[in-house]
């Protein structure tokens, strides 16, 4: 079983063995990294200052340029086709169709901090550290919605 | 159903998660859990002391749930049974995965990372390491 741990100052480690034994990578950032998710073609890492790093299996660490400097808090997807990553300002971004610079903004109702999210499927959903409000897409991201009985007041 | 609103300054959720696209739970400060039984269409919330959860994981019918203080709680996806797991770290706890009902890991701060094994007592520190956690496996 393969995993992947994250942390302050650009810190990453990953197991092959279901953390028997765990292995630092070394990493082009020294930012604080806030968040990672194993998929099934690579491993992908998010943190402050808009970090978003990307290694693909078999080659070698990627990071795109992101152009922002908000901390990325949430990152998620089904392969590196389809990775979405959300965080503070409430963006969600993804690299569908090749956009390789996450370009592609996901409209959401709530302009809060976003500080994690998943996906099943077409399903996604998100939450704050501002308020209880959990946001919801039924579509990949296309539109979020707050569902019926969500209220921010 | 209950509304989800903003209660106060201090509320808010850090952490969401579904396994299965179905039952959704999402944790937060001030105790706070909102969980869903229906793909996010209608929310429920209860409250577990001021727990400031960090993270919350769920599988099958199991949801585990990490605090600020370095605890864990664990309850089946009725949220009616939340019951307090020592860990033995007394810092944050910021993040938990499991596998499988019995197979599962967290880590936190000052380079915890722990395995399920043996009731949460099979305590890893990664070498020369001293760091926030947060991690995910496949």
């Amino acid at each position: 079983m393969n995993g992947v741990t994250v942390g302050d100052n650009g810190k990453v480690f990953v197991t092959a063995n279901g953390g028997a034994l765990w292995t630092a990578e070394t990493v082009n950032t020294t930012r604080d990294l806030l968040s990672a998710k194993y998929f099934p073609d690579g491993i992908g890492v998010a943190g402050e200052w808009g970090v978003v790093l990307f290694k693909p299996s078999g080659s070698t660490w990627e990071m795109p340029d992101m152009r922002i400097n908000s901390d990325i808090t949430g990152i998620d997807g089904d392969s590196f086709n389809d990775i979405h990553v959300c965080g503070g300002g409430g963006f969600i971004r993804n690299n569908i169709n090749g956009n390789t610079e996450f370009l592609n903004f996901e409209k959401n109702p709530m302009l809060a901090d976003l500080t994690d999210m998943v996906r099943f499927s077409g399903l996604g959903f998100a939450v704050s550290s501002k308020n209880n409000a959990v946001i919801r897409t039924t579509n990949g991201g296309t539109s979020w919605e707050l569902p019926s009985g969500n209220c921010i007041l | 159903m209950l509304a989800v609103n903003f209660y106060a300054a201090a509320d808010g959720l850090n952490s969401v998660h579904t396994s299965n696209g179905i039952f959704v739970v999402a944790a937060g400060s001030q105790g706070n859990i909102l969980f869903s039984n229906s793909s996010g269409s209608t929310w429920n919330k209860t409250t577990s002391g001021t727990v400031n959860f960090k993270s919350v994981f769920t599988l099958g019918t199991a949801v585990w749930y990490t605090s600020s203080a370095g605890k864990v709680y664990t309850s089946t996806t009725a949220i009616n049974d939340i019951t307090e797991r020592t860990t033995g770290v007394n810092t944050s706890v910021n993040s938990i995965h499991f596998t499988s009902a019995l197979n599962g890991f967290l880590c936190g701060d000052n380079g915890v990372v722990m395995k399920s094994d043996e009731e949460l007592r099979g305590r890893l520190l990664l070498p020369n390491f001293n760091s926030e956690f947060k991690f995910n496996f496949f």
